[in-house]
């Protein structure tokens, strides 16, 4: 790979891992918010 | 795709820097330090037949105590223990990495790259596994036992386990993690390292399914992780997410949990489609029917498992028009599972068939695969599931999709690319073999399991009344003798692994696809130099374009 | 006997899914003779569980079709296209939007020719209006409690002791020596035929599932939740009909079994008269005692320790 390409390929992985991480805070403050308003 | 372009010139340019075939020197260094795909492919898959072997063994007790009614072996809090940890073992331990692993030897040279695109993360996402796994079974020998809620682990029960919890909700967090991290890695290889020339809507039907299968598992590992994070916060610092006592509501795990667990579901069949639609096509000497309709069926599928989640939660006293909905959503799923059953009928018909051990495991898989898919038609119906739910007929329903689906689709899928890695040719006698056993005694097994739930036969237990004997007896020599048939699988692959007929680069006559147009056993770093626009069209992946 | 019964009314049905089936041999030599080979869902005893029956049945029959169509298409290809025969590839056919126009439009419509009887069914279901009892059913690690509501009549439903003797570790007791191995219980719960019963089904503990195969009925038994559901068992249904806790719940899940008697309505009404009087004061309750069933007097008694 080029650096290009690598730096085009980090930035995808990391978006994607962001978006994994995103789901997984967003999943529980669902559950919060749920909890508290009950 | 401007990246594509790209690409060519940087094979061209890198082409001789990388071209000595320099494995590492040393087991160690080879092996742990790995950041070669075929390398890493072969850890997943040997890690996984390990796994399925010691799943396997969980389910062997499993049809012990089953065989006749009466407590004849173990303690039933251990049986439930059994029943979780062959369940979570083989999903996790066993399919999981095992699609990895094909999905690391083969998605390169399908797609005309060298390697992974994150080869280190590649490294790092396979040596998790071993790690997460000796926690999780190391969690069978601790004090207040091991788990015993079900794969499942719904609460409140599974809040009730003792020191396996967090010892498996740590395991689950890291397989998550090495899950996303091998996703992320197919994901960024399919997009950035295609061979140029190569569009999406010309690559192999195996790519596709995995870049489909590596969306789902990025969105909802995940939210598996969330809901374990929450049992684990309601279990040792007081939280009452789920517990009804503090506020809380045991129903939104279940809602959660299905939530990941219905595409999980698809992401353990998903690849399996795509292995089948390249064996069938090579070995019915024709392309892929309807190629385009199967990709636009797989995008469908993996769109659907979003919305049908609460299917698994007809008994817990949804509304009226939740199950409704969920019922007619679920309905629609039979659309497009209906659409590549029948194109890959299709391709059969008017092919020149011919019956290698591929193309057995993919006909069996064919055939049961659509038997697990009128069952799960069935158990759609949210009245009727009524009677079906939490009984063997939905054990019977979930092995059949999962045995001599995904199960036969991996085995299918070894037996078609072992001649690519090794450069041998297996013994195909006793792989025949291996595939009459085992077709034979997976249906002696699972099949009498749609009697035993139609009877009144509850899953999950570990004794039971004596009208349900017969069947169980049956199903249990189908289990054992299932099982034995497995331990060819590992001799053959030794056998081919250590020597044997030499294969050529194309291995089967109908073959087709980039990565038969390299040498057997493949060169250490696939497509160095990306493939020439002659070679793609020489190989010409399954597809024309449109025309 | 139920079991009996039941595989009489079943034996055509059995024959036909074995047939259709082409299971395994065994099943063959099967159906009728022996009641263990037990191939079909049951009929039931009341409106809900026929519905379910018959939908049951509707499904089966379109997925026996869909089978034979889809299995005779890939045989008939496998057996005629063979290379060993000569067979040629046709490499032309590659894709034919007209036929996967209708093989995604004819599912469709065999879909909506299922959801509508489908839909149907799981609406009246949900319709417990005009139900002139109504039993509050808790599910315990592992137990079941029954409690008839406005009447104070409560009690527990363990499973009885020979099962639970039989089930222990290498007890050495043949489970064939047990009458309802595991689906017994020392005080089965009592309804009466022809009367529209609503069930309102929680959990204590964990969760479980209270299922009766012949009404049709398996609701989950969640703690903080209250669940319905409802049958209406047919006058001439009077018997002994046997069900099993359906969720996991724990190491004894699978010995918490539920037995429903059903009675006439004057019997009930007989039975609950009794059990009432058994709650009152002991000088009361002597004479009336008399006529009630054995489980009568240790039922009510158990249910009053329960009720704390």
């Amino acid at each position: 790979m080029d650096p290009r390409q690598r730096r085009q390929a980090r930035r995808t992985a990391l978006v994607l891992a962001l978006v994994a991480l995103a789901l997984y805070a967003g999943f529980i403050a669902y559950a919060v918010l749920q909890h508290t308003h009950h | 795709m401007a990246n594509i372009e790209h690409a060519g010139a940087t094979h061209a340019e890198h082409g001789g820097h990388a071209e000595h075939d320099h494995k590492p020197i040393g087991f160690w260094h080879r092996w742990l330090t790995s950041t070669n795909h075929k390398d890493i492919g072969t850890m997943y898959l040997v890690f996984s037949c390990v796994m399925f072997f010691v799943g396997g063994s969980f389910a062997m007790l499993i049809r012990l105590e089953l065989f006749k009614p009466g407590m004849q072996f173990f303690d039933p809090g251990l049986f439930n223990n059994f029943t979780t940890m062959h369940a979570l073992i083989m999903i996790f331990g066993a399919l999981m990495p095992a699609f990895v692993g094909l999905a690391n030897w083969m998605i390169p040279m399908q797609v005309g790259a060298p390697d992974m695109a994150l080869p280190r993360m590649n490294n790092f996402s396979f040596w998790i596994l071993p790690f997460a796994f000796m926690l999780l079974i190391g969690s069978v020998f601790v004090p207040g036992g091991g788990l015993a809620g079900g794969w499942t682990m719904y609460p409140p029960l599974m809040v009730q386990s003792g020191y396996a919890l967090p010892m498996a909700i740590f395991a689950f967090h890291l397989m998550g993690a090495s899950s996303i991290m091998g996703a992320i890695n197919v994901i960024v290889t399919i997009m950035n390292m295609r061979a140029p020339g190569m569009s999406l809507l010309r690559m192999p039907m195996f790519v596709w399914t995995w870049l489909i299968t590596a969306f789902l598992l990025i969105a909802v590992m995940p939210v598996l992780a969330g809901a374990v994070t929450m049992l684990l916060t309601d279990h040792f610092f007081g939280t009452s997410f789920f517990n009804a006592a503090g506020g809380g509501d045991p129903v939104m795990f279940q809602h959660i949990f299905w939530f990941f667990g219905h595409p999980e579901v698809y992401i353990l069949i998903l690849p399996t489609f795509g292995i089948v639609s390249e064996i069938i096509p090579t070995f019915a000497r024709k392309r892929l029917f309807g190629y385009d309709a199967m990709i636009y069926a797989t995008a469908s599928i993996g769109f659907l498992s979003f919305i049908v989640w609460a299917h698994h939660m007809f008994t817990v006293g949804l509304p009226l028009a939740s199950e409704l909905f969920f019922m007619l959503s679920t309905m629609l799923i039979a659309i497009p599972t209906g659409v590549k059953v029948f194109n890959w009928s299709a391709t059969l018909y008017r092919g020149s068939l011919s019956f290698e051990p591929p193309m057995l495991w993919a006909l069996a898989f064919l055939f049961m695969f659509t038997i697990g898919g009128l069952s799960g038609l069935m158990l759609a119906m949210a009245p009727a599931d009524f009677q079906y739910q939490d009984t063997y007929f939905v054990v019977a329903h979930f092995h059949y999709v999962l045995v001599p689906g995904s199960v036969f689709g991996i085995i299918g899928g070894v037996y078609y690319w072992l001649p690519k890695w090794t450069g041998h040719m297996y013994n195909m006698k006793l792989a025949k073999w291996h595939f009459w056993l085992s077709t034979v005694f997976v249906n002696v097994l699972f099949f009498p399991q749609h009697f035993l739930g139609l009877a009144g036969m509850p899953r999950r237990i570990p004794d039971y009344a004596t009208q349900f004997t017969d069947w169980n007896m049956v199903s249990s020599i189908g289990g054992f003798c299932f099982g034995a048939s497995q331990i060819l699988f590992p001799i053959i692959i030794w056998q081919c692994v250590r020597g044997g007929e030499r294969a050529s680069g194309r291995v089967w006559e109908g073959a087709q696809g980039l990565e038969w147009e390299l040498p057997s056993p493949a060169p250490y770093h696939s497509w160095v130099e990306a493939p020439a626009m002659a070679t793609l069209e020489h190989g010409a992946p399954v597809h024309q374009t449109h025309g | 006997m139920m079991i009996a019964k039941m595989t009489r009314k079943m034996a055509l049905n059995s024959r036909l899914l074995t047939g259709a089936l082409a299971a395994l041999p065994l099943a063959l030599a099967a159906p009728a003779a022996h009641a263990a080979w037990t191939l079909n869902l049951t009929p039931g005893i009341d409106s809900v569980s026929r519905e379910i029956y018959g939908l049951h049945m509707l499904m089966f029959w379109w997925c026996v079709g869909i089978a034979v169509v889809v299995f005779g298409f890939m045989i008939y290809s496998i057996a005629r296209f063979r290379q060993s025969t000569g067979a040629v590839a046709d490499t032309s056919l590659t894709h034919n939007t007209r036929v996967e126009v209708i093989w995604t439009v004819v599912p469709v419509l065999i879909l909506i020719s299922m959801a509508v009887p489908a839909a149907r069914v799981l609406v009246n279901t949900t319709d417990a209006a005009g139900s002139q009892l109504a039993i509050r059913i808790t599910g315990y690690q592992w137990r079941w409690q029954y409690e008839y509501v406005g009447t104070g009549v409560q009690f527990i439903s363990s499973l009885d002791r020979a099962s639970d003797r039989a089930r222990q570790l290498d007890s050495g007791i043949s489970p064939y020596s047990v009458p309802h191995y595991l689906l017994n219980v020392d005080h089965p719960l009592v309804v009466p035929a022809g009367v529209k019963v609503r069930v309102l089904v929680t959990g204590a503990d964990v969760i479980h599932s209270w299922w009766v195969p012949a009404l049709g009925i398996k609701k989950d038994a969640i703690p903080g939740f209250v669940n319905e559901a409802w049958f209406d068992v047919d006058p001439d249904k009077i018997g002994t009909y046997r069900g099993q806790c359906a969720e996991l719940c724990g190491r004894d899940h699978g010995f918490m079994p539920i037995v429903i008697k059903v009675v006439s309505k004057q019997d009930f009404q007989k039975w609950l008269k009794a059990q009432e009087d058994a709650l009152k004061p002991p000088a009361a309750t002597a004479p009336a005692a008399a006529p009630a069933a054995a489980s009568a007097a240790p039922a009510a008694r158990s249910g009053a320790k329960a009720s704390a």
